[in-house]
């Protein structure tokens, strides 16, 4: 996905506040590009406008003919419909996507299995924890069948090791089936652990400050690894010049 | 909703019992049948009435008048409470409709309703008026809750229109919708009523609790009014009831898709 010059300001009481100016930078196909910046620089801006919740002012957002169609996407909250089984939950963003009930039945159930929650299946969300239930989103967003998955700061509102064990539980899944993730997020450990690229972004207007590209292959990252210590505190010093 | 338990129970029994014990001891003081007969003299009356050939019809017609003046209000209530919540203009365009609704006196629009159209049509007019803002005013608030990261989520997921309003916005109105029609049902026994007594069409529970009135038959009135009560409480426990079948069926239907697919697993 090439984003190009990408303009967007939003007017409110009579002022415009231009939250993009002129972005531009390039997430590799099939690769994981996470957006790091100061809070309120315009990432969630740019993952609306990218899957058009939005609409930009100037500028393109050019995708690669394996990005097309339908776009995933994992918000800060798991946003399960209240009155749906974690079953229905997964199963219902499928029906207009795969005609086939049967079809429908096992990809669900695959990536129920994926997250571990088979046998919480007919659960309703409210009889599950904050954990488990944006577990059921990440399973709806790998089970729909996108091209391009948009993840702002899915993990934010957990706590440590359960923010590892769903980021390593995304990576697995993201491993099997690859896609283009755009994946805001504001903790170097998590960028480091995922990305192929990190674009760092500068104060509102959003420009592209840094772009650092990571060429490990997942499985072999180590947080001690002196390299990713050395890459997280550059990165920490580069959003903490900005503050 | 809070849970009965048999200890509960027979704290209702024990008021209901207090209740009748207190008309008794009145009843007795006064020692006037035209003021309060006893307990026991309007159940009489209420048997004797039973017996009576067109009662079922009294009462069906009463009945039949609530019922259709429920579906129209729950119809126009949450089509237009639907409009509404999506549309300021259209909330504006109701906006005086709804306020003479709520301000004008139930027995004014009885009144007027009476001197407009033949007296079958009034009570279903006046419930309408007066049961037509409860059901508005709750789909409509309904529809502005509705959640907004739920809707955006919806569209991400490219959800059809059929699946988005049996899915998402159906379900999101429900407990509007079950508050509204519970409170509008209550008014509409009410209103129907009021208005059968002060119109008298031929058959209806209004019509001879006045015809008794007029007559002086006051264990007569208190019978009516008891099996007016009953209609009322035997309404809210159906629609009770009526309330716990969608969540059954799509039970059931789960329950069934998961046999079909060989899929094990407790439902819950």
């Amino acid at each position: 996905m090439i984003v190009d010059a990408l303009c967007k300001s939003f007017v409110k009481d009579g002022t415009s506040l231009t939250v993009l100016d002129k972005l531009s930078f390039e997430a590799p196909v099939h690769r994981i590009t996470v957006l790091m910046g100061p809070s309120g620089c315009g990432k969630t801006t740019l993952l609306r406008l990218v899957g058009n919740l939005d609409v930009f002012d100037s500028g393109s957002i050019v995708l690669d003919e394996q990005e097309k169609g339908p776009v995933a996407y994992l918000f800060q909250e798991p946003r399960l419909l209240p009155w749906k089984t974690v079953y229905s939950n997964v199963e219902i963003v499928l029906r207009h996507q795969i005609v086939s009930p049967q079809e429908r039945h096992d990809r669900t159930m695959h990536f129920l299995e994926l997250v571990d929650l088979a046998d919480f299946a007919t659960f309703k969300p409210n009889e599950l924890s904050g954990g488990m239930r944006q577990r059921v989103a990440i399973a709806r967003a790998f089970a729909y069948p996108a091209r391009l998955m948009l993840l702002d700061e899915p993990f934010q509102s957990l706590d440590h090791s359960l923010r590892f064990s769903l980021l390593s539980a995304f990576l697995d899944i993201w491993s099997r089936e690859k896609r283009t993730v755009l994946f805001v997020t504001h903790e170097a450990t998590e960028a480091v652990l995922a990305a192929h690229r990190i674009v760092l972004l500068d104060q509102l207007p959003a420009r592209v400050k840094t772009v650092i590209d990571i060429d490990s292959e997942h499985n072999t990252r180590k947080l001690e690894d002196p390299e990713l210590v050395a890459m997280q505190a550059k990165i920490y010093s580069l959003v903490d010049h900005q503050t | 909703m809070i849970r009965s338990t048999w200890a509960t129970r027979l704290v209702v029994l024990l008021s209901i019992l207090i209740l009748l014990v207190l008309w008794h001891v009145g009843a007795v003081i006064l020692d006037a049948n035209v003021i309060l007969p006893t307990p026991t003299k309007a159940i009489h009356a209420l048997v004797e009435l039973v017996g009576t050939s067109p009662f079922s019809l009294h009462i069906g017609t009463t009945v039949l008048r609530a019922l259709e003046s429920f579906a129209i209000i729950s119809l126009s209530g949450i089509l237009l409470g639907i409009l509404a919540g999506s549309s300021i203009y259209i909330h504006a365009l109701l906006r005086p409709f709804l306020a003479i609704c709520k301000a004008v006196p139930v027995m004014s629009v009885i009144l007027l309703a009476f001197i407009w159209f033949s007296s079958g049509t009034v009570p279903l007019f006046s419930a309408f008026l007066m049961g037509f803002p409860v059901m508005f005013v709750q789909v409509e608030s309904g529809v502005r809750s509705i959640s907004k990261k739920l809707d955006e989520m919806v569209r991400m997921y490219a959800l059809t229109k059929k699946e988005r309003i049996f899915h998402f916005i159906l379900p999101s109105l429900a407990p509007s919708i079950a508050t509204g029609a519970r409170s509008s049902l209550a008014m509409v026994w009410k209103v129907v009523i009021a208005a059968e007594v002060l119109t008298v069409p031929r058959y209806g529970v209004g019509s001879r609790m006045q015809m008794a009135q007029v007559n002086l038959e006051t264990a007569e009135v208190l019978a009516w009014t008891l099996i007016a009560v009953v209609l009322t409480v035997a309404g809210d426990v159906l629609f009770d009831a009526a309330l716990r079948l969608p969540p059954w069926i799509s039970r059931q239907r789960h329950r069934k898709i998961i046999a079909s697919l060989g899929m094990d697993g407790e439902l819950r």
